[in-house]
């Protein structure tokens, strides 16, 4: 820290206490040689290293030098220089013979003067009213990203990101403000390119050019029905106009387990069954199974762009191909992408017409994580092989609990092969200068082939003597939009007006067709040939016919809304924001279908008032504030409110017949309890905020956004009333949650000079949520069960506590002979026969606090980037522990050497002896790159040499694999066990990894 | 001009945009494509057929996979002991079996949910047929017998959730909001009244359709039923109704005894004289009824029966083994002591479990083993075991049988008496024992003097062990809340299971029983 003490008088201490350093730097050093020359600073006077000057409408530019200085080849000495530079305005200089030219570059209101997209438009940074956050490329996190919300992760107050497995098939749990819903879709709207529902896996994210994130109720409002978890619009690359510029971007990944569990080893193990008089089942061998199963993998990843076009078209294309290894020796990921976006002008200009086509492919290889639970439970103490080479397995081991995760992986293939398109077409029309109507059509096709393949010789096929499995499914998701606006700007003196009217339809369909059928006499044929299998066509009443079945259906949904908005602004110092959006679903009830969307925000640009214009410490200040009603049906099946009938099941058919001839019919009846009462789910939003920028230059900026959402007639599957109805749960409306939190964001450019610059970002946010009730005519409860980690419920959605609450026994202890005591109601330590109902609130999962803290840094042609986060306050469930400290599992699995000490000797059972303190702090993301000089005019444009690492280092309590635990509880799962906010599972396993990424990119 | 022109422009761009909004149709009715609703359906013999079997398939769901062990697993007749520190579903058989179960156990809440999903089934399929026209289809049914039938498929499920928990709410539709609790004496005569309503209205044993389904006789013997519980369950007696019902069947002349004390339980057993209802299964058409594969040793079943997957959960008590004499052929039902089984060539062989004979020990060391146990517990085999890889078997599970129709005319018979057997009552047990040993063997027969009512809950057990009416036999006899292998005595009020907490909490109408809280 000492050595930069001396660089800046301005830096208040505090600002050291904000941690590490680095900074980006993009600069590519000018070359001499032309007919206008000059330097380029700031309105301080200071000079601007590498600022592109280029001339208008031509390929000829230059960047300024470490000095500011800059020379360019004028043709004719007339022309109009483009002058930009990030952070800066961009300005347009006329040339009209001079040779020198001094350039002032207007900045550092930069965060003010960006366009901010906020759904059917865009609006300046410096007149938004809502809660918008915007990451553009240059900040996305680096390294190996397959997820593309982790682009932004640590990035955005408020928004929760959390990579809860470093499989390269799963996508990261994310949350905007907390919980929005207690069942199912919690997560925000995503829309690409203006294509609301998209898949953010349709999309390469090297291709993405920003991403907006519109937090609160008044700026999601004009996306009604979807909005609740808020926004994350995605905007891609465009072309430029310009000669074509071919951009290549390539990196290399390695990663490795960054914490391992301490198993017992096989001498260990003996050990421990010899002190406490357990016979060890001892076949010699000492194995570390995760070692058996896991690898060092390499991903790589390859991008290459090409954009370029005139004043009336431009173009942008590019192919992406990326190829995943994950840690374990199943799983792997081939993506590949192809995007092509053309925009062209007609009609003397009043005619824009733009197309999208993205279409990616995916192959996948999928991780079995029972199989990696498994490597933690198989005994040490086993071979992975016999002396013969075939598979060790020991089906003796009562509950067939004891099965070589090596051959299950071997014998076993899960894969799929993936297409995602999304095409939209768009073609805007100004009737009049200030009077334009748009319409567009977009279609998002996905198709998904899943293969399943169990060898005949895996283990449970030879114990369930199923004789091999195969099954395919075809999954396929299609949805059609076609949205229509009328916008009307115009300017009445200092009135600044801003309409939007428009209607929007969309339509998603899903269908299903699969098969599948057992007993191959070969594994040749995988998946490839399902015919082959004898059990489909033995009609023996005995015969096995588990695994053997076609099935397909369908479903519909459809959305229809019509939406209006008014911005308004008196010269841009009293700022109005109204809109409304009423949209009709066909999966709410018959009376319920249409729902109405308000919001209204309003803002004072307090800096232009007079008496702070000339201020010397407030460079700008804006508060403002709105109020915004969303809602949700997203997180409903289709027909839930409709009494529908289908075949019960083919397994449980009804005997007609005299006993002694007669036949079997497939029954029908009600498939699920139907609600006709069903209605929105409602969110009503106020957000309070200011945004600033302070001192000389602006150099520090930020915001600070309260907020209050109440979240009403929450949508739950809730425990129905049994009577009168038939199944246990019914989809229905309940009681209401309150968010409420702060957010903080902190940008401070601490040094800048043409050596060195070094800027840092803070964001935080603090989330208190609570489930107030839970009750409605429907559903009278006051709470509801949720998470079963496998020794019971764990967690619960309770009034008057965060959702997923941890709910269990508290402990008081061990007995003499080693017995769980835990506290009655009383306040005594009983033993866990004796304590009865006697369960408590333990605390939460999901944390309180998230923060981000990003340091740029750059010296020279060396650019860092450190990346901190952090997650507080939350309580964290490592489900492991509950089943590898226990002594009775002694016999069935192996243990932790925590166990060597601390074993627990009695039943299994959840209580708050295993609740740990989540907190977490990462080191999430250090990059370091180097920028090469290179010269103008020649092939090579830029190019620059990156390493990262990610997930680089984690202080932590948590005893488990990773802090970074889900979110939100997955309560759509139909498997016996769920995980919840917090929770850690036994049953499934997927050890996180370190990532360390090498890469370059260059453009021609 | 120029104005008009654009003018005309804007009008064309609002009309579009108009019939956009128009033509794609606002109109938000949801289309099904893999479903079909009550208004389309029940159109055809095919499809009312389909929708007749639905309450009669639904009870292969639960009956042997729950229902069997609320009524075995809280007695000394089915024990789940923990092995090996093996805890299966989290302890719930050893608060069973020591009857410290709370309102919040998952396998009572299953079983509530159980009951009233097979009532559901049949509210929603009388709301659906009754108002239908379906004459002219070609049914050999008709609509009044279905109706009936599926009134019965009803009442045996407010019979048992009657038995179960004693108070509980009646409903008859799909979609009364908050039924109230209704005192078990309210349940009884509804009860009651549902069936002698519906009794004329049924077939008899013989008709195209009536295996598996509910006869006149077959309601009988639930009425039996539900008189010789009345006493126990809400405190008034019905002794002379239970023993016209027990004549009337009797009398029928439908059924008779079968010459062996298992054929009822034979794979083939709808051949049996003896059953009066039972719920028909398959192993792959009608599945979930899998006593073998729950109850088997992992060792034995592989090489005795072919069933790779067998779990050695379900054993029964040494004290209630110990029913069973030498002499008696339903001990054949249990597999104790060292185990063999006959190989290819019909030569008999050992069953080894690892290096050693395996040995069924009767005695059962602990109900909580966390170091073995691995071999502690006799097997019940009343069930027939057929040789086959299927998990689920294709015996029927018998419900009502003839001796069970005469042990309660017996037992109606002693309580009207006092306690005291008459000659009468002596004579129908007799009549159902005497098949079980060797003819003139002198155990075959009780007199008036040794048959107490004891020693007719013993013979009850053993005639009937498995067969889930123990916990009724107990509490009616006075010994279900008796101390006895790892169980304290309990409190009286667990005679009842509680009211499921979460059944509770979505309807505040519903009153938990007396003793829980």
């Amino acid at each position: 820290m000492r050595i930069f003490t001396n660089l800046s008088h301005r830096w208040p201490k505090w600002l050291f206490m904000l941690l590490l350093i680095f900074s980006v730097g993009t600069k590519v050093l000018a070359q001499n040689g032309a007919v206008v020359t000059g330097t380029v600073m700031d309105e301080k006077g200071e000079m601007l290293p590498g600022v592109t000057i280029r001339l208008k409408g031509t390929i000829q530019g230059t960047v300024s030098d470490a000095n500011g200085k800059y020379s360019v080849n004028v043709p004719g000495g007339k022309g109009v220089l483009v002058v930009s530079y990030v952070g800066f305005l961009t300005q347009e200089v006329a040339v009209s013979g001079q040779s020198t030219l001094r350039i002032t570059l207007i900045g550092d209101a930069k965060a003010l003067n960006e366009v901010v997209v906020i759904g059917y438009g865009v609006q300046k940074r410096e007149t938004v009213t809502g809660a918008i956050a915007t990451v553009k490329a240059e900040d996305f996190n680096t390294g190996l990203i397959s997820d593309p919300i982790t682009l932004v992760a640590g990035k955005v107050a408020g928004l929760a990101v959390s990579r809860t497995s470093s499989d390269p098939n799963s996508g990261a749990s994310f949350l905007l403000r907390g919980a929005s819903s207690v069942y199912g879709n919690n997560g925000p709207l995503i829309v690409i390119d203006g294509v609301p529902n998209g898949d953010l896996q349709t999309i390469a994210p090297a291709d993405i050019a920003s991403i907006d994130i519109l937090k609160d109720g008044s700026a999601a409002a004009i996306y009604g029905s979807r909005a609740t978890g808020g926004v994350i619009i995605v905007t891609t690359k465009r072309g430029k106009t310009g000669a074509a510029t071919i951009t290549y971007n390539g990196s290399i990944a390695f990663d490795q387990i960054a914490r391992r569990y301490d198993m017992l080893n096989a001498g260990q193990y003996k050990q421990l069954g010899e002190e406490n008089e357990i016979a060890v089942d001892d076949r010699g061998a000492n194995t570390n199974w995760l070692d058996e199963i896991t690898r060092t993998p390499v991903s790589n990843v390859h991008n290459l762009s090409v954009n370029g076009g005139n004043d009336n078209t431009n173009y942008y294309a590019s192919i992406n191909y990326r190829n995943f290894e994950g840690i374990d020796d199943a799983t792997s990921r081939k993506s590949i992408n192809g995007t092509l976006r053309l925009n062209t002008k007609g009609f003397n200009d009043k005619l824009d017409f733009s197309l999208n086509l993205t279409n990616t492919f995916d192959d996948r290889s999928f991780a079995n994580y029972g199989a990696m639970a498994q490597a933690l439970n198989m005994l040490p103490t086993y071979p992975v092989r016999n002396e013969d080479g075939t598979f060790f397995e020991n089906p003796d081991i009562a509950y067939l609990l004891q099965w070589n995760p090596v051959a299950n992986l071997a014998n076993n293939k899960n894969t799929a092969e993936e297409s995602r398109f999304q095409g939209t077409a768009t073609a805007s029309y100004k009737i009049l200068p200030t009077f334009k109507a748009n319409l567009s059509y977009s279609m998002i096709k996905n198709g998904y082939l899943n293969n399943s393949f169990s060898s005949n010789q895996d283990f449970f096929q030879v114990q369930y003597q199923t004789g091999g499995q195969a099954s395919r499914s075809q999954n396929n998701f299609s949805s059609n939009i076609i949205e229509g606006t009328l916008t009307y700007t115009k300017q009445f003196d200092k009135h600044n007006i801003d309409l939007l009217g428009g209607y929007s339809y969309q339509r998603e369909f899903n269908d299903y067709f699969g098969a599948g059928n057992n007993s191959f006499n070969t594994n040749a044929f995988l998946y490839y040939n399902l015919g082959a299998g004898n059990a489909l066509n033995n009609l023996d009443p005995l015969a096995n016919r588990s695994g053997v079945f076609v099935g397909s259906g369908a479903s519909e949904r459809k959305l229809v809304a019509f939406f209006g908005r008014i911005l308004y602004n008196y010269n841009e110092k009293y700022l109005v924001n109204l809109s409304y959006r009423r949209e009709g679903s066909t999966v709410l009830g018959a009376e319920n279908k249409w729902g109405g969307f308000p919001s209204a925000s309003a803002g004072w640009v307090i800096s232009k008032e007079n008496f702070l214009e000339n201020s010397t410490i407030v460079k700008n200040l804006k508060l403002r504030g709105g109020y915004g009603v969303t809602g949700n049906q997203q997180s409903l099946s289709p027909y839930q409110s409709l009494l529908i009938l289908k075949p019960y099941s083919i397994y449980q058919n009804g005997y007609l017949g005299d006993g002694q001839t007669g036949q079997w019919v497939l029954p029908y009846g009600p498939a699920i309890n139907a609600n006709p009462a069903l209605k929105w789910e409602i969110k009503k939003e106020v957000n309070v905020g200011f945004d600033f920028a302070l001192f000389n230059n602006s150099w520090l900026t930020g915001s600070i956004d309260y907020y209050h959402r109440k979240i009403e007639n929450l949508i739950g599957n809730y425990t129905a009333q049994l009577p009168s109805q038939i199944y246990p749960s019914i989809f229905a409306n309940a009681g209401h949650m309150v968010n409420k939190g702060f957010e903080a964001v902190l940008n401070a450019q601490v040094v800048k000079n043409s050596k060195f610059s070094w800027n840092v970002s803070f964001t935080g946010a603090y989330n208190q949520n609570e489930v107030v009730s839970v009750q409605s005519e429907q559903f009278k409860g006051t709470s509801l069960n949720i998470t079963n980690t496998g020794v019971g419920f764990t967690q619960r959605v309770a009034e008057g506590y965060p959702i997923g609450v941890f709910y269990g026994r508290k402990f008081a202890g061990f007995s003499e002979d080693g017995k769980w005591l835990f506290y009655n109601q009383a306040g005594e330590a009983v033993l866990a026969e004796e304590a009865g109902d006697s369960y408590f609130y333990l605390g939460s999962g999901v944390p309180k606090y998230t923060l981000g803290l990003t340091n740029n840094l750059r010296f020279g042609n060396f650019d860092a980037t450190i990346l901190l986060r952090s997650a507080l306050g939350f309580k964290a469930l490592n489900g492991k522990r509950i089943f590898h400290e226990n002594l009775s599992n002694f016999t069935t699995m192996n243990l932790f050497t925590s166990a060597l000490n601390n074993a627990v000797k009695d039943q299994m059972y959840f209580s708050d002896y295993y609740l740990e303190k989540g907190d977490y702090l990462k080191v999430d993301n250090l990059t370091i790159g180097y920028t090469f000089p290179v010269k103008s005019g020649g092939y090579v444009k830029s190019l620059r040499l990156f390493a990262t690492s990610t997930n680089l280092l984690t202080f932590t309590g948590f005893s488990g694999s990773d802090p970074e635990l889900p979110l939100t509880v997955d309560l759509t799962s139909d498997n016996e066990f769920t995980v919840g906010p917090g929770v850690e599972p036994n049953y499934s396993y997927y050890p996180y990894t370190r990532t360390f990424t090498f890469g370059v990119t260059a453009s021609f | 001009m120029k104005n008009r022109k654009y003018i005309y422009k804007a009008c064309i761009a609002v009309i579009t945009t108009a019939l956009f909004t128009f033509s794609s149709c606002t109109k938000l009715d949801e289309k099904v494509y893999d479903s079909t609703t009550p208004d389309n359906y029940y159109q055809t013999k095919d499809q009312v057929l389909s929708g007749y079997v639905m309450p009669y398939a639904f009870i292969q769901t639960h009956i042997y996979q729950v229902h069997f062990a609320l009524q075995e697993f809280v007695t000394d007749e089915a024990v789940a002991p923990v092995r090996g520190g093996y805890v299966d579903q989290n302890g719930a058989w050893n608060r069973f079996h020591r009857h410290t179960w709370t309102s919040a156990e998952p396998w009572i809440e299953l079983e509530w949910n159980d009951m009233y999903q097979a009532i559901g089934f049949c509210n929603a399929f009388i709301d659906a047929i009754t108002n239908k026209d379906i004459s002219g289809m070609g049914l050999e049914i008709s609509k009044e017998q279905m109706i009936a039938e599926i009134k019965l498929v009803r009442a045996l499920h407010y019979y048992w959730a009657w038995s179960d928990f004693g108070n509980i709410p009646v409903v008859e539709h799909v979609g009364e909001q908050s039924p109230a609790t209704k005192s078990a004496a309210e349940v009884f005569s509804w009860i009651e009244k549902e069936i002698k309503d519906n009794i004329p209205l049924l077939g008899d044993k013989g008709d195209p359709l009536w295996y598996g389904h509910f006869t006149k006789n077959a309601a009988r013997a639930l009425l039996a039923k539900l008189y010789l519980n009345a006493e126990a369950v809400m405190g008034t007696a019905h002794w002379d109704d239970c023993i016209e019902q027990c004549n009337a069947i009797i009398n029928s002349g439908e059924y008779t005894l079968d010459e062996a004390w298992n054929t009822p339980f034979l794979v083939h057993n709808e051949s049996s004289q003896e059953n009066i209802f039972v719920v028909p299964f398959d192993a792959n058409r009608a599945q979930q009824f899998n006593a073998a594969q729950q109850q088997l040793h992992w060792s034995l079943a592989p090489v005795k029966y072919g069933l790779e997957d067998a779990w050695y959960k379900t054993v029964t008590e040494e004290s209630f083994f110990n029913l069973f004499q030498d002499n008696d052929f339903r001990k054949q039902q249990w597999l104790y002591g060292p185990q063999f089984y006959t190989d290819e060539n019909g030569e008999e062989q050992p069953v080894y479990d690892g290096e050693e004979q395996l040995v069924l020990n009767p005695h059962i060391e602990a109900l909580e083993n966390f170091e073995g146990g691995w071999t502690d517990g006799v097997v019940n085999i009343k069930y027939e075991v057929e040789y086959s890889t299927l998990p689920n078997m294709s015996n029927d599970l018998v419900v009502f049988r003839l001796s069970d129709i005469m042990f309660m005319k017996a037992e109606s018979l002693m309580r009207k008496n006092g306690g005291s057997a008459t000659s009468e009552a002596v004579n129908l047990i007799n009549d159902v024992r005497a098949r079980s040993f060797e003819a003139g063997d002198p155990d075959a027969t009780y007199t008036t003097g040794t048959l107490t009512l004891d020693e007719l809950l013993n013979e009850r057990g053993r005639e009937f062990a498995y067969e889930m009416y123990r916990r009724e036999d107990l509490i009616r006899f006075g010994h279900f809340n008796d101390e006895w292998w790892e169980k304290p005595a309990s409190q009286p009020f667990r005679k009842f299971f509680p009211i499921p907490f979460n059944a509770i909490t979505a309807n505040p109408a519903l009153k938990q029983n007396p003793g829980y809280n």
